[in-house]
């Protein structure tokens, strides 16, 4: 930008001779002159944007300089104006300078006088310029550093020496939620700092205050709601234009998802040990239970003549049925799934998984009814790993159904996430489930009924998710529970 | 009910040794054979030629499979392997007819299985 005045002027005078011998004067100094004779001219001129300077005669036969200026000055407040006066005049001249104009010429007026009144005021106007330049650069500067804090997905906060909040950036505001103008002048510890980590917060930013050097450490914070949030701060002292510790500037990064996401793969990972030790349990006691087995058939074999003796041996048969029957499932729940897809008909496997189911059916009279409306269910699946699915769903179903019953299946086809998948239902007739049960129904050991592990259930879940598919209860009360799957058709 | 039979059995356990010589004597076979290693099921088959091979797979000194391998060779007879470690497609290739029977398992279990071997064993059954 450069900070030269244009050099028009405007002069202003009803006096012919006047004029032409002031525009002489200004023109041998290099200015550019427009000239008005009245104040009728000056009023409707329109461009004033050129113009630096005005000389304004004080009397026109149409107005007078006290009734133009508060005009010029408006429309063209870059510019000064000097009145030209006759010596009578020099009161009024005076108010004219009260009222604005920058200075004012005797008439006749002296060439030398304005030349230096002129160039006065054009080094006036130079300095004028050059300062509101640097002002606005100044205001583009902060505005700038202004938008930097406002903008940054950085947390930016600073505190007086007090840890009382100075400002905050809005990133902040919205972890915190809170407005800086509602908490401006507070105690940042007290009003953001989990309880039982204040001492130790003081403790960390009085040493950041008397050691001027860097500080990096994780801190939670305490947000208006109430919930905590786990920050990465890097902190430091912060100094003023005279060398003196003014506060802290402190800037910090939320990594509560990322600290969360940690939490949970480690929470999988110790899942996963367990779940190895789990199936490594329940696969080594095969072999006990199969001695067990033996020796209860031995003893019966011993006893057969003895019926009370025998019904204690079966009694050990049934419990060591059901342990055997937990192991197993426990084994399939936690042991790793290895898939082994191929293309299969869905409708197909639920047929033969229900006519497996004879003896769980026994003494009921229930019809399995499919609404498929000729949907293709051939789907890329493990067949035994959604047969098991099938079979742990339907035997629920036949469990809690009347003594009558119909048990459904509605199939539809669904786009999920681009893929072309296939939707099962298995509508039952029994009780419903509640909206704790449907809650927790996938989770294991969980169940309503006097038998069975709770396993079934969530099997069922792990090996459809490990489909890519879903698994859930529909979200209706009794009676009549449903459970939705969804499978995508093809491997990814 | 199968026909009364020749059996040899093998497991590293003794409550399943004694299980087998008893149940499955008094179901009338004769159990010609108690093993408790691979190598004692190895030498006692050449020397007793049984009906029908029962034995656990994992066994110490030599397992079950690769004695059934080499007693094959000499004498092809049916066996049913009882195993609880098991799962099918970890078994190493052996080119044998392998009949599993997963333990735990039931006498009846076991009954199916001896009905199995014996027939698929005999090739003039369809």
């Amino acid at each position: 930008m450069t900070l030269d005045v244009p050099r028009t002027a405007l002069v202003v005078d009803d006096d012919v001779d006047t004029l032409a011998n002031l525009q002489d004067i200004l023109e041998i100094d290099d200015w550019r002159v427009e000239t008005a004779s009245s104040a009728r001219e000056v009023l409707q001129r329109t461009n004033w944007d050129s113009i630096s300077i005005v000389i304004l005669d004080r009397r026109l036969p149409d107005g007078n300089a006290e009734e133009l200026l508060p005009v010029i000055k408006e429309r063209a407040p870059h510019a000064a104006t000097i009145i030209a006066t006759g010596y009578a005049d020099l009161d009024d001249a005076i108010q004219a300078l009260r009222q604005g104009a920058a200075d004012y010429l005797l008439k006749p007026v002296n060439p030398d006088a304005l030349r230096a009144s002129m160039a006065r005021l054009v080094d006036q106007r130079r300095t004028e310029a050059a300062l509101l330049h640097s002002q606005q650069r100044l205001q583009e500067e902060r505005d700038f550093a202004e938008r930097l804090i406002d903008t940054v997905q950085t947390i930016v906060l600073v505190l007086d020496t007090d840890y009382r909040i100075l400002r905050f950036n809005p990133y902040l505001a919205a972890i915190t939620g809170y407005e800086l103008t509602d908490v401006q002048g507070q105690d940042w510890v007290a009003l953001a700092v989990p309880p039982p980590l204040q001492q130790e917060r003081r403790k960390v930013f009085d040493e950041i205050l008397s050691d001027g050097r860097s500080h990096e450490y994780a801190g939670e914070i305490l947000t208006k709601s109430g919930s905590i949030r786990m920050i990465e701060w890097s902190s430091k002292a912060l100094i003023d234009a005279h060398g003196k510790t003014a506060g802290i500037l402190a800037s910090g990064r939320d990594v509560t998802s990322l600290k969360l996401a940690q939490e949970r793969a480690l929470q999988a990972e110790r899942l996963a040990a367990i779940g190895q030790m789990m199936a490594g349990l329940a696969h080594e006691s095969r072999n006990a239970l199969q001695r067990s087995q033996a020796c209860l058939e031995m003893l019966a074999a011993e006893i057969e003549d003895r019926p009370e003796a025998l019904e204690m041996v079966n009694r050990i048969q049934r419990a060591q049925n059901d342990l055997q029957t937990l192991h197993e499932e426990v084994r399939q729940y936690a042991a790793p799934i290895k898939l082994n897809r191929e293309t299969i008909n869905l409708g197909q496997l639920w047929r033969e998984t229900w006519s497996q189911l004879v003896q769980a059916r026994r003494g009921k009279e229930i019809v399995l009814r499919a609404d498929c409306h000729g949907l293709d269910l051939s789907c890329d699946v493990d067949r035994f790993a959604i047969g098991q699915v099938w079979r742990n769903i339907l035997e629920n179903a036949i469990d809690v159904s009347p003594e009558r019953a119909e048990i459904t299946i509605q199939c539809a086809e669904l786009c999920r996430d681009g893929q072309s998948s296939i939707q099962i239902s298995f509508r039952d007739q029994g009780p419903g489930m509640s909206g704790d049960q449907r809650k927790r129904v996938f989770e294991p050991f969980f169940t309503t009924k006097p038998k069975g592990t709770g396993l079934g259930m969530a099997i069922a879940h792990r090996i459809v998710t490990s489909h890519g598919g879903s698994i859930s209860v529909a979200q209706q009360d009794g009676p009549g529970a449903e459970i939705i799957i969804v499978l995508p058709r093809n491997l990814r | 009910m199968t026909p009364p039979l020749r059996i040899a059995v093998a497991d590293d356990e003794l409550d399943m040794r004694d299980y087998f010589l008893r149940i499955l004597s008094r179901r009338g076979h004769q159990v010609v054979a108690v093993a408790a290693t691979g190598v004692e099921l190895v030498q006692q088959c050449r020397a007793l030629k049984p009906d029908l091979v029962i034995t656990d797979v994992k066994m110490p000194e030599l397992d079950g499979i690769s004695a059934a391998r080499e007693i094959c060779t000499e004498h092809p007879v049916p066996f049913i392997f009882t195993s609880a470690h098991y799962e099918v497609e970890s078994l190493p290739q052996t080119g044998l007819r392998l009949l599993f029977l997963r333990k735990p398992f039931t006498y009846s279990e076991l009954e199916t299985a001896i009905a199995t071997a014996t027939r698929e064993g005999r090739p003039d059954t369809p």
